[in-house]
C-alpha cells in the first residue's frame, strides 16, 4: 500500500453529481435470483452489447473498471447489460453448487433479455476472462451479431488451474505446517470429491469436471460475423492468428489484485468501442 | 458438520436492490429480507427493529472477497432482520469519484469521509423499512468506517459488528505524512520484525551477511524503533505513531456508551496487533470485555478467505446477535 519516492497528496471527492439513469434488478432462474444492471444508451442507440464478466475473485478486482466500461461505452450510444454469475456477488446461490454450464444459462437469460429489448438493433457480446470464454460457446450457436473477447483462457481447465495458484500462494505465505499441498494434490481432492476452498469460494468436483467441456471455441474460418479476441497481456503466440489484437494493460492486470483504482485503459476502451461501432455494428465511427 | 452443510443457502430469504439519492446522485445497495417480510414494506413489533448495515471493505464491491458480506446479509435475513450493503460512490455499482491510486481512498475512508453519506444512506433505509436501530459493520476499512459512522448516529446505533478492523491510518508516501513528518507505520515496523526474524534462522541470510551482500540498515532501524516504543510504553500513554486517532476516539465513546461490538481478527495478523497496541493504553483489561466481544481466528488471512474462516465469522455473528439482539 506505500510507494516509494512518490508524490502522493490526500484527496476528497470534489462534488460532481453523477447521472441516475441506471438500473439494476434481479432475474428469477431455478428459484435463484440472477443479478444484472442496465445502462441505457445515451442518446440514440447503435446497439446493444452484453457484458459478461471474469471468475469468482477476478469479479472482485475488476468491478471498478468493468463499471467504467460499462459507462464509458452507454455515453457512446450503446445499450449494456452486465450481471453476476449465480453463487457469485450480487446473484444468489450456493458457488459450491454451480458449473460452467448453469453460467452458460445465467449467460442465455440475460441475452434473451438483451435481444427482446434491442429494438432491431445490433447485439454484440463483449466477455472478460471467464466471460470470453463462455461467450465464445454462446456465439458459435449463432447467438448474436458479433463477440468481442478480452483476454480469454485457452479453455476452462487451465482458467482453474491457474486460479489453483492463488491457493497454493495462500499456503505458502501462511507457511503451512507440515507438507505442503502441491496443486496435483487439491486436483485429488477435487476428483475425490472434497470442496477446495480458493480465495473464498469453494470449487466443487462439479465445477473442476464441468470446465473440462470448456475450451475456448473461436469461430470457424467459415464465420461471417464479426469477432475479435484482444489480448491483454503480452504472450509468446497469439490467441487467434489474424484476429487477435494485443492491447497490454497496466501490470498488475485490473483482474488482479491492485493498488491502481484508475489504470489508464485509454487504449483498449478506445480500441474496442471503434471495434464495436465499426464491425459490431457496422457504423462507420465518426 | 461438513463443509456443504455449513455452506448451504436455504433460500428463505430475498434480495432486493435498492437505489438511494445522495449528493453525489445514487448509491445502489443490496436488501436482504426475510420470507416473512412484504417486499414493499415491513412487517412491525412492538420492539425497536434493529437492522444491519454494511460498508465496503475499502474499494471491494459490496458483496466482498468470497461473496462473504452477502453471506452474512443472508444469514441474518435467515435469523428475520434486514440487512442492507450498499457500495460507497465510485465502488461496486455506484458512480462517484475516484483517486487514481488506493491509500489517498483509503486515507478518506478511515478518516470518516463518508459518515455523512452513510448517515443518508441509513436514514432513507431506516425510513422505508420503518428500521429504529442499526448495527453498522464491516471488513477492515468498512469496520472503521463503522465505527465513526455509528458514534455520530449515537443514541441510533444498536451495534458494530468489526471484522479485521484497522486501527492505523496507512502513510501516503513510505515513511511520510501529508505534513512531511516522518512516519515508520506500524505496519512497516511488525513487517521489519518478522523480516529479521526469519533472518536470524536462515542460512542463506548468514551467508550473505559474511559476504557483505545482506541489507542490514532497516535493522537497525527496528530495533532503535522497538527501543523506543519499548521506553514509551513504559511510560504507559504512548500510541502507535500512525494510530488513527479520530476512529479511535469514536471507538473508545462507544465502547464509554456500552454500545456493544463483535470485533472478528485474523489471529496475530497485523491489524490484531495494532489493536492491542493500541487498547493496552486506551484501557484497563476488563473494561473492554464488558462491551467487546472479541474473537481471533487461526491460521487465515485477512479477508478470512482460507481455512474455513468464512463459516466462523458467520457462526460467530449468529451467535453474537442472538445474544444481543434477542
Amino acid at each position: 500500500m506505500e510507494f516509494k519516492n512518490q508524490e502522493i497528496t490526500d484527496w476528497s471527492p470534489s462534488g460532481t453529481v453523477f447521472r441516475c439513469d441506471e438500473e439494476a434488478g434481479f432475474l428469477a432462474i431455478d428459484d435463484e435470483q440472477l443479478y444484472y444492471v442496465h445502462h441505457p444508451a445515451v442518446g440514440s442507440k447503435r446497439g446493444s452489447v452484453l457484458l459478461a464478466g471474469p471468475f469468482a475473485n477476478e469479479r472482485t478486482y475488476s468491478a471498478i473498471v468493468w463499471r467504467r466500461w460499462a459507462r464509458y461505452l452507454a455515453e457512446r450510444g450503446f445499450d449494456v447489460i452486465r450481471f453476476d454469475y449465480r453463487g457469485v456477488g450480487e446473484s444468489s446461490g450456493n458457488f459450491h453448487e454451480k458449473t460452467f454450464s448453469v453460467w452458460m444459462d445465467d449467460i442465455r437469460l440475460c441475452v434473451n433479455m438483451l435481444l427482446e429489448s434491442s429494438g432491431g438493433c445490433p447485439v454484440i457480446l463483449h466477455g472478460l476472462r471467464l466471460g470470453a470464454l463462455l461467450l465464445s460457446h454462446l456465439f458459435n450457436s449463432g447467438t448474436a451479431d458479433a463477440l468481442l473477447m478480452w483476454e480469454p483462457p485457452k479453455s476452462g481447465s487451465i482458467m482453474l488451474k491457474e486460479a489453483l495458484r492463488a491457493r497454493l500462494s495462500g499456503d505458502m505465505a501462511r507457511g503451512r505446517d507440515g507438507r505442503r499441498l502441491t496443486r496435483d494434490d487439491y486436483i485429488g481432492e477435487l476428483d475425490a470429491g472434497s470442496l477446495v476452498c480458493v480465495d473464498g469460494y469453494y470449487w466443487s468436483r462439479a465445477l473442476w469436471h464441468d470446465a473440462q467441456k470448456y475450451p475456448l471455441h473461436l469461430p470457424s474460418e467459415q464465420e461471417k460475423r464479426s469477432w475479435r479476441v484482444i489480448q491483454l497481456e503480452k504472450r509468446a503466440t497469439l490467441i487467434a492468428q489474424g484476429n487477435t489484437q494485443v492491447i497490454p494493460v497496466p501490470k498488475p492486470a485490473f483482474w488482479k489484485m491492485s493498488a491502481l483504482l484508475k489504470p489508464d485503459l485509454s487504449s483498449l476502451f478506445e480500441y474496442s468501442t471503434r471495434w464495436i461501432t465499426k464491425r459490431g455494428c457496422n457504423i462507420e465511427a465518426t | 458438520m461438513d463443509n456443504k452443510t455449513r455452506l448451504q443457502y436455504r433460500g428463505d430469504v430475498k434480495r432486493e436492490v435498492i437505489k438511494i439519492p445522495v449528493s453525489s446522485g445514487y448509491v445502489f445497495g443490496t436488501v436482504h429480507f426475510p420470507k416473512e417480510y412484504k417486499s414493499d414494506g415491513c412487517a412491525r413489533t412492538d420492539k425497536p427493529i434493529v437492522g444491519f448495515v454494511f460498508l465496503n471493505m475499502g474499494h471491494a464491491p459490496r458483496a466482498c472477497h468470497g461473496n462473504l458480506i452477502a453471506r452474512i446479509g443472508d444469514s441474518l435475513a435467515d435469523m428475520g432482520y434486514i440487512a442492507l450493503r450498499f457500495d460507497l460512490p465510485g465502488i461496486g455499482d455506484s458512480p462517484g469519484e475516484l483517486p487514481e491510486r488506493e491509500v489517498p481512498f483509503w486515507r478518506f475512508l478511515l478518516s470518516g469521509g463518508f459518515t455523512e453519506l452513510t448517515e443518508t444512506v441509513i436514514a432513507s433505509f431506516g425510513e422505508r423499512c420503518q428500521i429504529d436501530k442499526f448495527v453498522l459493520g464491516g471488513l477492515c476499512g468498512g469496520a472503521i468506517a463503522s465505527v465513526i459512522v455509528a458514534d455520530a448516529m449515537c443514541d441510533r446505533a444498536a451495534g458494530t459488528i468489526l471484522l479485521e478492523p484497522e486501527f492505523a491510518m496507512p502513510a501516503l508516501v513510505r515513511g511520510r505524512n501529508p505534513d512531511n513528518k516522518e512516519l515508520w507505520s506500524t505496519y512497516n515496523l511488525l513487517q521489519s520484525q518478522r523480516i529479521m526474524r526469519d533472518r536470524i534462522v536462515s542460512l542463506q541470510s548468514w551467508y550473505r551477511v559474511f559476504i557483505g551482500k545482506s541489507a542490514y540498515r532497516d535493522h537497525i532501524r527496528t530495533l532503535l524503533t522497538l527501543l523506543n516504543n519499548k521506553i514509551n510504553r513504559l511510560s504507559g500513554m504512548k500510541l502507535p505513531a500512525d494510530t488513527n486517532h479520530a476512529a479511535v476516539n469514536c471507538w473508545l465513546r462507544l465502547i464509554k456508551a456500552s454500545i456493544p461490538s463483535l470485533v472478528v481478527f485474523s489471529q496475530d495478523e497485523t491489524d490484531e496487533l495494532v489493536y492491542k497496541e493500541i487498547m493496552s493504553v486506551c484501557f484497563k483489561p476488563n473494561v473492554l470485555d464488558r462491551v467487546v466481544n472479541r474473537k481471533s481466528i487461526p491460521d487465515t488471512n485477512h479477508t478470512f478467505t482460507t481455512q474455513g474462516a468464512d463459516s466462523l465469522v458467520i457462526q460467530y455473528i449468529i451467535e453474537w446477535v442472538k445474544t444481543n439482539f434477542r
